[in-house]
């Protein structure tokens, strides 16, 4: 399993998005596809998925708001 | 004379002429430029043969021009309908029947079609138009006249989570009372800069628009989508001393502390209850804060209640207690008053109290009578005269800030074939306040996946009506009349979870 696998399954399961088939630069946040208060699901789940600590304070829209710029974020924060 | 209330709060703009009106990441507006700006709109609609009384439908989504148009329509007397851009059909078509509006304002895009009919006046907006000179603006605008300036000032909605939004109007008169009266209890500054992160079309953010204006001090919003790292940055970059915001944001305020908001002093929690947690750590991260717990509802024109931060010691969870022109009791399923401490519904009487839903008969009688406006909350006076709340009389509750109902989810589970009945409740969640979770027992032969769960329903229901989670349950108990028997329901739920316990 990819990373890119994962951040798609994630975002499948908990937001019901049919993540397969989301281009992966398509805007999540910025498009409205979530809304921003749906953000801290998102972290929860990525810190449950990959063991990592990822505080709110410290995530910009800019990180997340697809899912290659997610991808991106959990491979820095994992390096 | 009667108050229009872009006479109130334009008028409070000549106190302090060289100050900043209001703006947002990337737009700063003078006072003399927005007044240039008004008095260039309203002109202009006065140009489009807009008349005093008549609806106008104004969207939202697009920034500070918003403000412009809202204050312009008020001056000529026009009334806004304010609405999202990312408006439903059904809602959109019901405004236009409740209203006969036919002119939209704002160029944004909207989503529906209902509105493709409506005449589109653009909002002349431009941030460096400054006019021949603040006084000389306020005087050449084109107030309608006392007498024909109506009682309503506009249109906003319910967030309709149980069904089409309700129209509530709003009056110049209880904007006004209501702004001066909160401005009295709220002591901003006139050298604060106050922001919002909540959309414009909300009565939390038109009266922070109207209360912070009137106080002397700058108002700056954004309804642009940002997480909270992307919130903190530009209180920072705006050097933002006032914050007002939900539960939601009052946690994050908390997390980071005086050392990432240097500039905060003033912060205001509104929406929804704020957990006597977050204002200990609020306490704890920030010295002296000046932190208002305030309650408000579209229904009442703004704020209802206010905890002062003097109270937050010895009131901590409570939501404070009337402002002036409102009066509270509590009371019992009969209509009897509730004793001191005694948990029982909500209402909300007196001089600035809720006259009724626009055309919405039905809602009316549900909601009003001569016992008051019961405004759908539960909670006991203690014997001080402080408001804490109990919870929803029905099953709406607030995730994130935002209104969920578990009717709602419980209809739209149903929707499925797999699913034979099913109990939506919600359970308490540190992050996210409140979120909602379901009981499920499947058709015969049939089951689904939490995941398959989620994706059936997300075309369906937002995102904030996903249940958190999911327990299979052989039946739901039910009393003879159909509700939900709770304490068999509990029982059954702990006879599950041992079941599986032991199994594992």
């Amino acid at each position: 399993m990819t990373i890119e696998t994962d951040v798609r399954a994630i975002l499948s399961n908990e937001f019901g998005l049919k993540a397969a088939d989301i281009d992966g630069d398509a805007a999540l946040f910025s498009s409205g596809t979530l809304d921003s208060l749906s953000s801290l699901r998102l972290l929860m789940s990525l810190e449950s998925a990959f063991g990592l600590s990822i505080s709110p304070l410290d995530v910009s829209l800019e990180d997340v708001d697809s899912v290659n710029k997610i991808t991106e974020t959990v491979t820095r924060l994992q390096a | 004379m009667k108050d229009n209330t872009a006479r109130l709060v334009l008028s409070s703009l000549l106190r302090m002429p060289e100050k900043v009106a209001l703006g947002d990441a990337d737009i700063i507006l003078t006072r003399q430029s927005l007044m240039a700006n008004v008095l260039r709109q309203a002109n202009h609609l006065k140009s489009c043969n807009i008349q005093p009384d008549d609806f106008l439908v104004v969207t939202c989504d697009r920034g500070l021009p918003f403000w412009i148009d809202i204050l312009a329509s008020w001056v000529i007397g026009a009334k806004p309908v304010c609405v999202e851009a990312a408006i439903t059909d059904e809602h959109a078509a019901s405004i236009i029947a409740m209203t006969s509006a036919n002119m939209i304002l704002g160029a944004g895009p909207t989503t529906t079609t209902e509105f493709a009919h409506l005449t589109r006046i653009n909002s002349k907006f431009d941030a460096a138009f400054t006019g021949v000179s603040l006084h000389a603006n306020f005087d050449a605008l084109p107030f309608v006249d006392d007498a024909n300036l109506p009682d309503m000032a506009g249109l906003i909605f319910t967030s309709g989570t149980t069904g089409l939004p309700k129209g509530v109007p709003l009056t110049h008169r209880a904007l006004n009372a209501n702004a001066l009266a909160t401005a009295q209890r709220l002591n901003l500054k006139h050298s604060d800069n106050l922001m919002i992160a909540t959309p414009f079309r909300f009565i939390s953010s038109i009266s922070h628009f109207i209360v912070t204006l009137i106080s002397d001090a700058a108002f700056f919003g954004s309804e642009k989508p940002m997480l909270i790292k992307d919130l903190l940055g530009v209180l920072n970059q705006l050097k933002i001393t006032a914050f007002g915001g939900s539960p939601f944001h009052m946690q994050f305020i908390a997390m980071a502390g005086k050392d990432r908001l240097p500039h905060l002093r003033w912060a205001m929690s509104s929406g929804d209850h704020l957990r006597p947690a977050v204002i200990s750590q609020l306490e704890e991260t920030f010295d002296n804060l000046e932190l208002h717990v305030v309650y408000g509802m579209a229904e009442l024109g703004g704020r209802f209640c206010e905890l002062p931060p003097a109270a937050l010691a010895t009131k901590k969870g409570s939501a404070g207690y009337p402002i002036n022109g409102f009066e509270i009791t509590i009371r019992r399923e009969d209509g009897s008053r509730c004793d001191i401490n005694e948990i029982g519904n909500i209402y909300v009487t007196g001089q600035l109290g809720f006259d009724g839903y626009f055309k919405n008969d039905k809602a009316n009688q549900k909601d009003l009578s001569d016992l008051g406006f019961e405004n759908g909350d539960k909670g006991y006076l203690d014997s001080d005269g402080y408001l804490f709340f109990a919870g929803r009389s029905d099953s709406v509750f607030k995730r994130s800030g935002l209104k969920v109902s578990a009717q709602v989810i419980t209809d739209a589970m149903m929707g499925l074939d797999a699913i034979r009945d099913v109990f939506v409740t919600s359970e308490e969640n540190q992050m996210e306040g409140r979120v909602p979770i379901a009981f499920i027992c499947w058709q015969d032969g049939l089951t689904m996946s939490s995941s398959e769960l989620t994706q059936a329903l997300r075309p369906i229901l937002s995102v904030n009506h996903i249940p958190m989670r999911y327990t299979e349950l052989p039946t739901i108990p039910r009393t003879g009349s159909g509700k939900v028997d709770r304490r068999k329901l509990m029982a059954l739920i702990e006879d599950v979870a041992s079941s599986t316990a032991s199994k594992g």
